[in-house]
This record gives C-alpha cells, structure tokens and sequence, in this order.
C-alpha cells in the first residue's frame, strides 16, 4: 500500500517535471537559438581574422588588443567609452535625480497627483525611434519647435544636434524626457512602501522636506535606487537607438556623439557609404562590452546590495 | 453553382501558377539590389532580355540601402543569395570578392569589359589577385547645381570662379535667398561637399602625389583647400551645423536656396520631386580665372554574378553585360550564345 503510494507520488513527480520541461522549452529554445548562439558565434569570431567576409584564421587576442591599443582604433574606442560614461554620469544625476524629486512630489498626493503620474510616465511608453525622430525636428536649426520658442524671445538658437559642444547633450536630454518617468515611477513604489507611521513621526520631530528626503526616504529607498543604477549603468552602456536615430551611425557631428553601440555596429555591419564589414573587431567589440557591463554590474550590485543592508 | 464554378476556376489558376512556378525555376535569374528607384527601368531591360532568351526569366529584388550589405553577406554565409548581385565598388566589392563570393569575369566571357575605362576597371578589380569581380554600371560626377529661376530673378550668372562664387552668394544673400542650401548634419555628404570645392584648389598633382604616398591629407595644400571653405560659412544656411541632407535638398528644390553642391545621382531625384524646377548642373568653380574647373567622379558600382551558386545553378555569366543600354542587343545575342554554352 505505502510502495504503491510512494510509486504513484513519484509518478506524479515525473510527471510535473516533464510538464515544466514542456512548458520551459519553447523558452529556452528560441532564447538558444536567437540569445545564446549569436552570442557564442560572437565570442568565436572575436578570435579570427576576417579575408574579406569569411572568417580565416584563428589571430588569438589580436583583433582585442588591435581595438584596445592600436590605431586607428584605439581613439575610437575609448572616446566612445568616455562618450558612455558620460551619459551615465549625465543620466545618473539629470533623469534620475529629477525622477527622484518627481516621486516625491506624487508621493505628497496633491491634487492632480494622478493625472501627473500618468503624464510623466506617459513618454516612456513610446519607441525611442518615434522619441529620436520627433526631437530631431524639434531641434532642427530652421524648422524646429525649440529655436522658433527662443526666437520668440529674442534669442537665437543653435543648431543643437550639429555643434559639437551641444550635441551630445541634446540626445541626453531627449533621452531623460523619454524616460524620466520610469525610474520616477520605480522611486515612487520605494518610497510608498515606507510605513506611514516612520513618516508621521519624523514630521512631528519637526523634520521639514528635504531632512524627510535626505535622512529618512533616501536611505530606505535603497532598493529602487540599486535596480535606477544598474538599469541606467546597462542601459548607458548600451546606448543605440536614440544616438543612432538622432546622430547617424559615425556619431555626428565629428564623432561628437560616438558611443560604443554606434562604433561597434558600423565597424561589425558598415555604414551608408562604405557598407565594409569588419566582423573580427566588430566581435572583439561586442565581447569587450558585454564583459564590460557584466562585471562592472555584477560589483555594483554586490556594493549596493551590502550598502541596502546597512541601512 | 457559383461556388463550384469558382472551386474550379481557382484550381485551373492554381495548377498555372504550379506550371509556371516549376518553368520559372528552370530559367529563372534573380537579382538582388539597393535601388528599388530604378525598379521600371530593369523592368524593360529584362523583358528585352527574355524576348532575346525566352528560356530566361529574371526576377528583381530590392532591399533598404542601409542594410543591403548585411542581408546580402548574411544570405551569401548561408549559401543563398541572388544569380546576379548589384555590388558597390572599391571596398565594398572587395569584402565579397574576397570571401569567394563572387567570379572573376573572364574576358572571353565577358568582351564588353574591353568597352570600360581603366578607371572603371580598377573600381571593380580584387587588388590582391588583380582580377575584375564585377561590371560597373554608373560613374558619377560631382559637381554644383544651380536654380536658374533663383539665379535670373536675383540678376546673377552661374559662377565660374571661386570669387564669382562669393559675390554671387553676397548678391543671393542680400535678396533674401539663402546661397548654399547645404548643411553639414549628415556625413557622407560631407564628403561630397568638400570633394567639389577643394578639387580645384588641388588639382590632380595633390592625388598623384597621395597616391604615391608622398602627401598626405596634414599637406599645406589639402590644409590650405579646406581653409577656404570656412570663407563659406555665411553664405550657408542658418545654423547649418544641424542642417542635415534632406533639409538641403528641400531648400534647393523649394527655391529658398540657390546652390546644392551634390552629384549627378541627384537629377533624376530633383526632377521627380520637383518637375517644374529649372536648374542646371555645372563643374565647380576654379581657383581663377582662366585655370581648369577639375570636377570629381566615382565609380558606384556593378553586377557580378554569385560564384558558389553558379557552380550549382550554371548560371550564365555574360548575361548581365546584356543590361548595358547601350549595346543591349548585340551583347544579349552573345548571352544567349554563353548561356546555351554553359548549359550544355
């Protein structure tokens, strides 16, 4: 009775196993086919040298150390890379620091609060395609909607996205008003989860806005502030779309605007005018990005994780 | 009884398109290219083609020009791909060439590229193995175009000299026109842009000399070229930084600018979008007076046949010489001769 028993729950254990294997393989196979092969061919082609597009010879860490030190290279590699790092620094206190104040602001639930939480979240939902394009021709030099606006005050624009002290600042500020409401949004649930009573009692400790936002909310949003940084760090790094809608794929004007995504997509897939493929660097590219923003990801998370603790 | 009737008229269809299908495989070329504009004018050539070859249908292909040699490499590393491959010149026919991806063209096979200049020649050879991969099919030339309208209403002249064309652009200017419609937003046409003007300045001395490594482009010359363009800046459009190529042929084509410098692959372009327009197309102005107004030209292109499938496939390899509108009748006779030759 009891090995019949004992038979039947493992029949029933194989049984729930093979159906979870039913359900995760349609998963894992398109994941396999379309994530994980693409990135181990990457991996192999970093490793060989390219005659013409048909990969010859296994080069070791030739095509790694020809983009990390040699030039023509080299210039192009670490300006995209300091380029990145820009926009992170940028995005980390412009965007996310005014989301932090917006959530702030939503969390005191004024009148309207509702219908402001819907508008400022309300761009995130558009593509960044739609979002480059249509700043594109609101900064546009003759047609645009800002220099027309500042024209109407008396002061004469600049052509943003084609001088090269502007240009990389205007795809920033496009990209915080794309998405200012997603880590606003992510700050607002952080800040609701906090007990209405360590509000209370700090208010009537005398503690005015800003000693809530520094001393009390600040630290014990620290979770959403871990999941803003990680996402804005991957998100900085891998900056395509926006740049390559606004800016074209060599980063214009002058390689102002040259990211890693742009520069690893025209030296793997070519541009407009050459159309040259260089599918050995274009790897070593790709691999050094991706190795990039794991590991540096991966620290981050372990220090944030440890500071999330602490407080 | 109309349900019927029409179960049978669809299967009547359906067994053509079968029959056809299967014919249109026997003989079938495909062609694959980045300019879906000149879709009607292929559509002649190849239906003179199939009158000379009955047995020879061709299809036509084309993609989206920013990812034409993506799809095209992509299709080539799977064994797939077109007969017949429209192909860029210089580096990017060399990528495939390379990779064994297309045939050399034989001479013999193909006698029309005796007809090409040297220059054309070169743009299509491998330089590794000195054999030419492809045959071109345009060159272009670069050069200014003028709005004669805009021109004859401010009261001036198409400039011939560089100093004809700043007090042309001063004259425009103060009429209110914009003289330059370029801008500098998009790269590649940076390239034209400064191609034209500098040109003259530098004369073929400056490109032998680059040629032959003995200049380079920190030479006083090229330095000196470029400088005078900066002489340009206000007579270009406002905030022309940020003016990108499409905004520049829209104020040409509008008559709010009276100056494109561009190259001939704009005409038939201009004409399309503003048939009404009244311009001309004219070499760059020279240095001085009285010197040589050098103009700028590239070859864009060519056919060349995918040489994995034609092992496969024998696809006939002087067919596309066929396509040359100017000897299109004799060399087709001669396609169908190497056609019935590699079938054989």
């Amino acid at each position: 009775m009891t090995t019949d028993r004992l038979r039947r729950a493992a029949l029933a254990r194989r049984k729930r196993s093979l159906w979870i294997a039913v359900l995760l393989a349609p998963g894992l196979i398109v994941m396999g086919l379309f994530v994980a092969a693409p990135l181990l061919s990457a991996f192999r082609y970093a490793f060989y040298s390219f005659h013409g597009l048909a990969p010859a010879d296994f080069i070791g860490l030739r095509n790694f150390t020809e983009v990390l030190t040699e030039a023509p290279f080299a210039d192009w590699t670490w300006r995209a890379l300091r380029h990145n790092g820009v926009v992170f620094a940028a995005l980390m206190v412009a965007q996310n620091g005014l989301a932090f104040l917006i959530a702030f602001v939503l969390l005191k639930a004024l009148p309207g609060h509702r219908l402001h939480q819907v508008i400022v979240f309300l761009p995130v939902v558009l593509s960044a395609v739609i979002v480059g394009f249509l700043w594109k021709l609101f900064l546009h030099p003759l047609f645009g909607l800002v220099n027309a606006a500042l024209a109407l005050v008396g002061v004469q624009g600049l052509p943003w996205l084609g001088d090269e002290r502007t240009a990389l600042g205007a795809i920033i500020f496009t990209n915080a008003w794309h998405w200012v409401g997603f880590p606003a949004l992510i700050f607002l649930a952080g800040m609701q989860r906090i007990s209405k009573e360590t509000l209370e009692a700090a208010r009537i400790d005398g503690a005015g806005d800003w000693r809530l936002m520094t001393g009390i909310i600040w630290p014990l949003v620290a979770p959403a502030t871990t999941i803003v940084f990680i996402l804005t760090f991957i998100g900085s790094f891998n900056w395509f779309e926006l740049p390559y809608v606004m800016a074209g794929l060599n980063g214009s004007p002058g390689g102002a605007t040259d990211v890693l995504g742009l520069y690893f997509y025209r030296t793997a897939f070519g541009n407009v005018t050459s159309g040259l493929q260089d599918f050995g660097h274009g790897s070593a590219l790709a691999v050094l990005m991706f190795l990039f923003i794991a590991i540096v990801s991966g620290l981050a998370l372990r220090v944030l994780r440890r500071r999330e603790i602490q407080v | 009884m109309i349900g019927k009737n029409f179960a049978r008229r669809a299967f009547a269809a359906l067994m053509m398109a079968g029959s056809l299908g299967a014919a249109a495989q026997a003989g079938e070329v495909t062609f694959w290219t980045w300019r879906q504009e000149d879709k009607a004018a292929y559509a002649e050539l190849f239906a003179d083609f199939t009158k000379a070859n009955p047995d020879v249908t061709v299809k036509f292909e084309a993609f989206a020009v920013e990812s034409y040699a993506t799809t095209l490499s992509t299709a080539l590393a799977a064994g797939r791909g077109p007969d017949v491959i429209h192909t860029r010149a210089y580096g990017g026919l060399e990528q495939f060439a390379k990779a064994g991806y297309l045939l050399a063209l034989d001479p013999k096979e193909v006698p029309e590229l005796g007809n090409l200049p040297a220059d054309a020649l070169a743009s299509e050879t491998l330089r590794s193995d000195g054999k030419v991969y492809s045959l071109s099919f345009a060159s272009q030339t670069l050069g200014i175009f003028i709005n004669n309208d805009v021109f004859t209403k401010a009261g001036v002249q198409a400039p011939t000299t560089w100093d004809q064309l700043i007090a042309v652009s001063k004259t425009l200017k103060a009429a209110g026109i914009t003289p330059i419609a370029n801008g500098m937003a998009t790269a590649w046409m940076d390239e034209v842009f400064t191609s034209v003007l500098t040109n003259p300045f530098l004369g073929p001395d400056f490109v032998a000399d680059i040629l032959a490594g003995k200049a380079n482009f920190s030479d006083a010359r090229y330095v000196a070229a470029l400088g005078k363009l900066l002489e340009l800046r206000d007579y270009m459009p406002q905030g022309f930084m940020g003016i990108d190529y499409a905004t520049g042929q829209q104020l040409f084509l509008s008559g709010r600018a009276g100056i494109f410098v561009g190259g001939s692959f704009e005409i038939a372009n201009f004409r399309k979008q503003n048939p009404k327009i009244n311009m001309s197309f004219v070499a760059p102005p020279a240095p001085a007076a009285g010197a040589p107004r050098y103009v700028s030209k590239f070859y864009d292109g060519g056919y060349a046949v995918n040489a994995p499938r034609r092992r496969t496939r024998r696809t006939p390899c002087a067919w596309c010489a066929g396509w040359a509108p100017s000897s299109s009748v004799t060399s087709s006779r001669r396609c169908s001769a190497t056609s019935r030759r590699s079938r054989a």
